[in-house]
């Protein structure tokens, strides 16, 4: 295995950031074998995921369609990656709304839409959603997540 | 709840509202799950439920890699060690990985699908497809490399709900995940979506 790149962030902190905050967006190419390799670690092998005879036939799909928990992921990084390494994520809730297939792209994009403190914890409501190459919303979400304050 | 007083407005055949009842009579099961020798046995194999109870560190990183995912959380102990988690963790949605939540809306599927995963279209003739609606996840506690965690899954809810063009059956899974110490570790609620024309 050649050596991975990781990715190290700058700690945001709670007072630098307000409701309407955006974040960075994040870009997600999609592709047969990202989708296949994804089956390899959720453990649903439905072939619908990954061959085009199957999703034609039996699911009614111009190709294999992305597994809805494979852009779940995609699009909780977005907020993971934000708050790193100092933050949490506390709830995350997500819908697909789009199928997404082979050579699609997504940018998942995320906004601050609340910020507030309670038992002690501060807290961020955020918004994220995905969009794909021609413009069309393929998932929505919402993450709730803490960050630390810099007199902490 | 306002789906379920929809429940009795929505249209269904004799055969589909036998099915909502047996399905709703299900509420409050624990899903019992197949070995994976059991499964293998199968015609068609589908599912390997939890293939990241053991959370070891290689794992981690496959779903992580696998996502093209490469925070530095995930990866690097002397990154990690200096952070408030004092270690390696697994991003949170690694949780699905353990079990995805749709154990008991997948599972309920037999009773629509024949042979070779073919919807029954004998029975069920206005049946269109199924897909994954929302999922929603809490997490207490982060998973860390050598956990191994143990993930249990209810059925909380069926229901009907008149969509645009289809008649749409809600299936609703709870399931609860907890680490080798007892702790929780997190919850989550992810239904499925039976539609019908």
């Amino acid at each position: 295995m050649t050596e991975i790149k990781t990715m190290k962030r700058e700690q945001i902190y709670f007072e630098d950031v307000e409701a309407g905050t955006e974040l960075p967006f994040l870009i997600k190419k999609y592709s047969l074998m990202k989708m296949a390799l994804f089956a390899s670690v959720l453990g649903d092998w439905c072939p619908g995921h990954y061959d085009y005879k199957w999703a034609k036939e039996k699911f009614n799909q111009p190709a294999p369609f992305a597994y809805g928990f494979h852009i779940t992921a995609h699009c909780s990084q977005v907020l993971t990656d934000w708050i790193s390494p100092n933050g949490a994520l506390k709830k995350f809730k997500s819908r697909t709304l789009k199928p997404v297939y082979p050579n699609d792209t997504l940018t998942i994009r995320g906004k601050v839409i609340r910020k507030y403190g309670e038992g002690g914890e501060n807290y961020l409501d955020c918004e994220v959603w995905a969009e794909k190459q021609d413009g069309a919303l393929a998932a929505r979400g919402l993450g709730i997540i803490t960050l630390p304050r810099r007199s902490q | 709840m306002p789906e379920k007083e929809l429940a009795q407005e929505v249209r269904m055949t004799p055969e589909e509202r036998e099915l909502f009842e047996k399905w709703k009579s299900k509420i409050g099961q624990i899903f019992i799950s197949q070995s994976d020798q059991e499964a293998m046995d199968d015609e068609m194999v589908i599912y390997f439920w939890g293939l990241g109870r053991d959370a070891s560190w290689t794992w981690i990183k496959r779903w992580a890699t696998v996502n093209e995912d490469y925070n530095a959380l995930w990866f690097d102990e002397e990154y990690a060690k200096k952070s408030k988690w004092g270690g390696i963790i697994a991003p949170p949605l690694y949780l699905i990985s353990v079990n995805d939540g749709l154990q008991w809306p997948e599972r309920l599927a037999d009773d629509v699908y024949g042979p070779g995963m073919l919807p029954r279209r004998d029975k069920y003739p206005s049946y269109s497809h199924t897909f994954q609606a929302e999922s929603e996840w809490e997490f207490f506690e982060p998973v860390r490399p050598g956990d191994t965690i143990d993930a249990r899954s209810k059925l909380v809810d069926v229901y009907w709900k008149q969509g645009e063009g289809y008649r749409m059956c809600f299936v609703v899974g709870e399931t609860t995940y907890s680490n080798q110490k007892g702790q929780s570790v997190g919850r989550n609620r992810s239904s499925a979506v039976y539609l019908f024309k």
